[in-house]
């Protein structure tokens, strides 16, 4: 062996990878990649570290004239309807300097119209027209599902995931 | 985009296979490049949500597959280093073990601490490949290919490489270097 290639290869640094425990862990890890799993599960392991990017808001009780950006100041992307009368808008928004033309943004946007309401957990017996800490509590769960979506998708794209954020809101209107 | 649904569920046991067989030495590649060590796990645990989510792109040649595997490692590593990091629950017992180990590890002798600043002082694209090449086992163009760069400048900057290490390791290097 090349003198030069021996002291490359002899100053690798140590790791952990040969240890029977850690191997241990790494098979109990790789069996887990064929259990079917619920994003609903992967949305909460997000939650804590990513609750930083969000921005979350909401009108209860909107008027039935009033638009997206007179309740909220920005236009949605995307705009899922809860019922009749209540409709949950999401909008990705550039946190970098390169604004709307970084390639992390445009990815993030493209992956926030790709997400399904079945995956972001919408529907059920989830009452959408309350107001205050409820309210906060359920947009909240609802971006950190959404963003947690589209961030896997940015980040399996090679791109950086801390260039942007998400807003969410709600408009219930009454008659 | 298309292909997800809320209960993701893959068509066979590669993929377990693959971690198995291939999961220690991923986790030695985040190992030798970030700190705190433990973060690792974190990284590990990464790979395995976008390869599980991914595993329809898993090449059917288990070479290939390693290779795929380490393009996803290689993508979160860059995305770590941007800022972006979560703390995945599953993978903390991995943390655990990852800290303990390193917690009764000797540290590197003279010699190799000259050694591994001899890499890190190389230019980024130089050192990455030496790294690969040397503490991770790939051929210079498998090493190439995970860079994005076709085997001919990867051996091109590899020659360079070691010309750079053989200068700086020299012992007129060192002087050079102290001086």
């Amino acid at each position: 062996m090349d003198p030069l290639d021996k002291v490359l290869q002899d100053a690798a640094p140590m790791t952990s990878s040969t240890d029977e425990g850690v191997r241990r862990e790494i098979s109990s890890l790789a069996a887990t990649t064929e259990v079917p799993r619920s994003r609903r599960s992967g949305r909460r392991v997000a939650a804590g570290a990513l609750a930083a990017t969000l921005v979350v808001g909401g009108a209860g009780a909107a008027a039935a004239s009033a638009g997206w950006i007179d309740l909220f100041g920005w236009q949605p992307d995307r705009v899922e309807t809860l019922t009749e009368d209540c409709h949950l808008g999401f909008v990705v928004t550039p946190d970098s300097e390169a604004g709307t033309a970084d390639p992390g943004y445009q990815a993030a946007v493209q992956a926030l119209r790709g997400v399904t309401a079945e995956q972001i957990g919408l529907g059920g017996a989830t009452d959408w027209s309350v107001d205050g800490a409820q309210a906060e509590g359920q947009h909240r769960e609802a971006v950190v599902s959404v963003l947690s979506l589209v961030e896997d998708e940015v980040a399996s794209q090679g791109l950086a995931t801390d260039t942007f954020g998400i807003k969410i809101g709600s408009r219930c209107e009454e008659e | 985009m298309e292909g997800r649904s809320k209960v993701t569920a893959l068509p066979s046991g590669r993929l377990t296979r693959l971690v198995e067989a291939e999961g220690p030495d991923v986790l030695a590649y985040f190992e030798r490049r970030v700190r705190p060590v433990e973060d690792a796990a974190d990284l590990f645990g990464e790979v395995l949500v976008v390869a599980s989510r991914r595993a329809s792109d898993l090449p059917s040649d288990d070479h290939e597959a390693r290779l795929w595997l380490f393009g996803v490692a290689r993508n979160i590593l860059a995305n770590h280093r941007r800022g972006a990091h979560r703390r995945l629950a599953a993978t903390g017992r991995l943390r655990t073990e990852v800290i303990r180990v390193h917690r009764i590890a000797q540290a590197p002798s003279e010699a190799d601490a000259r050694v591994r600043e001899a890499v890190s002082a190389l230019p980024d694209d130089l050192g990455e490949l030496v790294r690969l090449v040397h503490w991770d086992g790939f051929g210079i163009g498998e090493a190439g290919r995970l860079l994005g760069i076709n085997p001919s400048t990867a051996r091109g900057r590899y020659a360079r490489a070691r010309d750079l290490l053989t200068e700086q390791l020299s012992p007129t290097g060192r002087s050079r270097a102290v001086g």
